[in-house]
């Protein structure tokens, strides 16, 4: 043995070690995600809450005020500790790096499902059987398919609803001849206004009637209103080759071939980036929106007299079809007091002010129906509040591998539109990948 | 300088005038081919400023506006109140001060270690500098932050400026090569003459380094300004975030206020550009690196 | 060959002194490089090649899977390919436009002329504009309907192709984009032209060289120290490039521009498979390793150092 290698060898295996070391805290670890026990130190000593958010300063501190209106008073032993900016991503690092965090709300539910299968989140199930609550009874069901797992247990709870619905500009419908306070009824009507609604000069769009290719996001609400589903709720298999699903496609791009697909493609890349939507700068005349674009349009002092409602679906079965997320509140494995990080996730959800107060604020909807009631005095929001809570309104595919799903949905829909792929086509690989994917979850 | 036309005064006449107007010739080439390029370049930072001078329904009229009348000057106001950036301000010029000095601290050592000195696996080491520049840096992050950790570094400036003082392979890198380039006579004189090798460094090499320094300093500099990423993972207090992260208070979910987010980009420019501008002597006229004659 | 061995090892063992001398004073002056190196970088790497060969999803302790990572991104991933295919076109669009460009702008910007502090100053600003701030901004100039760059286009009665949106052009148009903030890269082109001696160019003056041959024979080669310097940051920078792609297209149009650093970072984050991603990152690693290596390798032959 050559000694003057001594050093090397030992730096290697050293680090070997420090690496084997930094993966294994627990030895006997399932593959799905364990239910986490609570052997917490009685609720009476003061603990302080790591709570990590996606929100920007100003709505961090309007958070922060809710929790000193409504929290502290009843829960003077556990003070909150609120950061915001945070993303999945940072949260991700910092709790697989050993950072204590106990509580965190995401910005988008894709993570929750496929983070509580790599056991990074405390099941919440024991903890709310101690509430002795039904939860379909408080929370708006679409929401909650987020943070469910299919076998039952909740490992997180909603907190903040947002969805899309249909926006239509009353002027443009004005000018076109059509009844501004009579939107589309179904989807015949909608191509028939769409058509009357474009208009296209020296080979140029320069408006047009439906808000074709818009958005992946709408595409899959679009679906939803000519019944499609995306994933078999009780089998948990991915139906993206649900003809229904196909069908949605081949309309939308049916319509666009008949103004050129190419010419639309154009137009609608032109409106790409936040604040350039097309509808509010009065470049389209119907479109699917998020909740938010009311607040946005009142915000950037833009005059549109415009209308929403429900997407107009293909058939009376679907109606007021729409596809609902939350910003979940989850509680991490890291958490050293799982009963107090349960409670205030469980404060978060429930409390009725505090949803009414930051869903405005953040102009989202509330996940709790005791808060629906005078949501807002703006009658368009509360369409959105009341379309959230329809028998149709669903989550499009709360299944762990969302993110992923998401992902394959957008290529494919971009490949469709610019023609390198039929719907079929493109259907039947965002299938083939997106179960494949799921398969490794079992 | 001598003058050209002295070095010339053996040609010819005709051969001095055309030489003249050749240079004429080449000298409006030079500045149209600038102004082309520099038109390029101006016009999307002139779009910037635009856009932080309309107010919120101009931003969103079709066609867009160029000029908007009148300015919106309290936008820049508004921007600078919507989140503390005084004091992250303050934040920013401390750590990137801290990082200047650990970077031309550590740099200048290291890179003299591998072009100064011969010495014995000098040049495998150094091919070991470059490749660690290679490993993506997503896939190291989560490593990194187990450390910074397992030291209690998380939530201070530590782990953004330790760093820095143990050299960085970009910097290393072009220090080296310019270290090279400084004729070996120079320090063989030094030392010779009985410098150590630290004075060598301080009084032979660093002198005649100052484009390659000043640019470290400079980029140095600005990649800590404007770094995202760092404050983001490790900075948890907002009292100690800095001016990007100030920034991107401004992008929420759905409503980014783009005309306060261009001010503030705008006002977040300025020190980095007035430093830049200070640096520009260092360029201006020509240093020579060279102390011989008859080279 | 053992013996061969052993006279290799008794050479290094009887180094002389001065050799000896020269060692601790170099790993004395790289010293601090060295602790990072220690610290921040093998340990990292270590545990990084160890993830691997995992089935790593950050939260929970990684499980062995031996070489499966490698086998699944060679024969059942086509987003690997499609990204690798995307990364180097990329490459090699962008590397010898951005020696050109850098080079080109440098040697103008070092001419006497007035103004020249303007036009520095000019080039320089777009690199120190924040990412975010610089996407917007050319998000707009790339628009399809009335950005700057059609409007111009229009004007000479070309009809733009939608760059971001457009399969084929959207590579080229980050390319563009990242030409844009090539300031730096000029600034250290200035930097080493301006360690070029006077008396070289006097010399080709007296000789009649007009400016052409002037650059081409004495400015060139004196600064290939510099253009190696940028040819191996810039293929490390290229095969590396996320950011831009992250904020502008998101990897889109259908993949057109998912490059292997986005889809690393997707599987490594948003699909949570870190094992998976680390064994990306390794291939990487190595791939980009073997075109450094190329371009050292040739340094030898075009590459002039005045020592």
């Amino acid at each position: 043995m050559n000694w003057k290698r001594l050093p090397f060898v030992i730096l290697i295996c050293a680090s070997l070690i420090l690496a084997a070391c930094g993966g294994t805290q627990k030895t006997t670890e399932a593959t799905k995600a364990p239910v986490a026990v609570a052997t917490n130190p009685p609720a009476t000593e003061p603990v302080t809450l790591v709570f990590w958010n996606g929100f920007n300063a100003h709505e961090v501190d309007t958070l922060n005020q809710m929790i000193e209106k409504y929290w502290n008073p009843t829960h003077p032993n556990i003070k909150i500790e609120a950061k915001g900016e945070v993303g999945p991503d940072q949260i991700l690092t910092a709790v697989s790096g050993g950072e204590t965090v106990d509580v965190a709300i995401l910005w988008d539910p894709t993570p929750v499902k496929v983070w509580a299968y790599q056991g990074a989140l405390v099941d919440l199930t024991p903890y709310i059987e101690t509430q002795n609550a039904n939860l379909e009874d408080i929370f708006v069901p679409a929401g909650l398919e987020w943070v469910k797992q299919p076998d039952g247990h909740y490992f997180g709870l909603p907190f903040v609803n947002f969805n899309r619905g249909f926006y239509w500009n009353k002027d443009l419908f004005r000018k076109a001849g059509l009844d501004p306070e009579k939107p589309p009824q179904n989807i015949t009507e909608l191509a028939e206004y769409a058509r009357k609604l474009t208009i296209v000069e020296n080979g140029e769009i320069k408006q047009l009637g439906w808000a074709i290719n818009q958005d992946p996001s709408n595409l899959i609400e679009l679906a939803m209103a000519f019944g499609g589903h995306f994933y078999d709720a009780q089998t948990g298999k991915i139906t993206a080759t649900d003809p229904k699903i196909i069908e949605a496609l081949k309309w939308d791009v049916s319509l666009a071939k008949e103004f050129g697909l190419e010419k639309v493609n154009s137009f609608v890349a032109g409106f790409t980036g936040a604040g350039n939507d097309p509808f509010v700068l009065g470049k389209v005349a119907m479109t699917l929106s998020g909740c938010w674009t009311v607040t946005f349009i009142k915000n950037a002092g833009v005059t549109l007299d415009y209308g929403v409602g429900a997407l107009p679906t293909a058939d009376p079965a679907y109606a007021r079809s729409n596809e609902v997320e939350t910003n979940p509140i989850v509680v991490l494995k890291n958490t050293k007091h799982p009963q107090q990080a349960f409670e205030f996730a469980w404060f978060l959800a429930t409390n009725p002010d505090v949803s009414r107060e930051f869903a405005n604020l953040v102009s989202n909807l509330p996940q709790v129906k005791a808060a629906m009631k005078n949501f807002s005095s703006d009658p368009k929001t509360m369409v959105f509040v009341d379309l959230s809570n329809s028998p149709n309104a669903r989550g499009w595919a709360p299944v762990t591998v969302s993110a992923f799903y998401i992902t394959e949905w957008t290529t494919a829909v971009q490949n469709i539109y610019t023609g390198s792929a039929t719907p079929e086509e493109a259907m039947e690989v965002v299938n083939k990948n997106v179960q494949a994917e799921a398969d490794k979850y079992k | 300088m001598r003058n050209e036309y002295a070095l010339l005064k053996n040609r010819p006449g005709n051969f001095r005038r055309g030489h003249a107007f050749r240079e004429q010739v080449n000298h409006l080439i030079v500045y149209i081919i600038l102004i082309v390029c520099g038109f390029w370049f101006i016009v999307p930072f002139l779009w910037m400023i635009s856009t932080s001078l309309k107010t919120q329904p101009q931003i969103y009229t079709f066609p867009p506006v160029l000029f908007p009348l009148p300015p919106q000057w309290k936008n820049y106001v508004d921007a600078m109140n919507f989140a503390p950036f005084g004091r992250y301000y303050l934040n920013s010029l401390f750590l990137c001060t801290c990082v200047v000095i650990g970077t031309l601290f550590s740099n200048t050592l290291i890179a003299y270690g591998f072009s100064r000195i011969k010495w014995i696996g000098r040049d495998v080491v150094f091919v070991i500098v470059l490749a660690t520049m290679m490993l993506p840096g997503q896939v190291t992050m989560i490593p990194v932050y187990i450390i910074f950790r397992k030291l209690g570094w998380i939530g201070g400036y530590l782990p953004l400026i330790v760093p820095a003082f143990l050299g960085n392979a970009y910097f290393t890198f072009l220090l080296r090569q310019f270290f090279r380039g400084i004729p070996f006579e120079l320090s063989d004189a030094a030392r010779i003459d009985g410098c150590s090798e630290l004075g060598i460094l301080w009084y032979v090499i660093l002198p005649l380094s100052q484009p390659a320094l000043v640019t470290i300093t400079l980029f140095s500099f600005i990649w800590t300004w404007n770094d995202f990423l760092g404050p983001l993972i490790y900075l948890h207090d907002q009292k100690l975030f800095t001016v990007t992260l100030g920034l991107q208070s401004f992008i929420s979910r759905y409503w980014t206020p783009m005309n306060m987010l261009m001010a503030a980009s705008a006002v977040a420019i300025v020190p980095v550009l007035v430093i830049f501008i200070y640096a520009q002597r260092f360029f201006i006229e020509g240093i020579s690196i060279t102390g011989l004659h008859g080279r | 060959m053992l013996k061969e061995l052993r006279v290799q090892k008794e050479k290094i063992r009887s180094l002389t002194k001065q050799e000896k001398r020269s060692l601790r004073l170099g790993l004395a002056f790289i010293s601090p490089w060295i602790v990072g190196f220690l610290i921040l970088i093998l340990y990292p790497i270590f545990s990084s090649l160890y993830y691997s060969f995992t089935d790593f999803a950050s939260f929970r302790p990684p499980n062995w899977v031996g070489l499966n990572n490698y086998v699944e991104l060679f024969t059942r991933d086509d987003k690997f390919f499609l990204s690798l295919y995307n990364t180097i076109f990329f490459f090699l669009l962008a590397m010898p436009a951005s020696v050109i460009v850098a080079l080109a702008l440098a040697i103008l910007l070092n001419s006497k002329l007035r103004g020249m502090t303007f036009f520095r100053s000019l080039f320089f600003v777009p690199t120190i504009v924040p990412a975010v701030a610089s996407a917007a901004v050319w998000m707009w100039i790339l628009n399809p309907q009335w950005g700057l760059l059609n409007a111009a286009l229009r004007l000479v009665g070309i009809h733009g192709p939608p760059w971001l949106s457009s399969p084929d052009w959207a590579k080229p148009s980050l390319v563009l984009v990242a030409l844009w903030g090539i300031g730096s890269e000029v600034i250290i082109y200035l930097a080493a032209l301006q360690g070029i001696p006077r008396d070289y160019y006097e010399a080709a003056l007296v000789d009649g060289a007009n400016s052409w041959q002037r650059t081409f024979s004495i400015t060139i080669p004196m600064i290939t120290p510099v253009i190696f310097f940028h040819l191996v940051n810039g293929t490390i920078w290229a095969f590396q490039y996320f950011t831009e792609a992250y904020i502008m297209t998101g990897g889109g149009p259908g993949n057109a521009t998912l490059f292997y650093s986005l889809y690393l970072y997707r599987n490594a984050f948003t699909n949570v498979k870190m094992g998976y991603a680390s064994a990306q990152a390794w291939i990487l690693f190595i791939v980009v390793m073997v075109a450094t290596l190329i371009i050292v390798v040739s340094s030898k032959r075009w590459v002039y150092y005045e020592e």
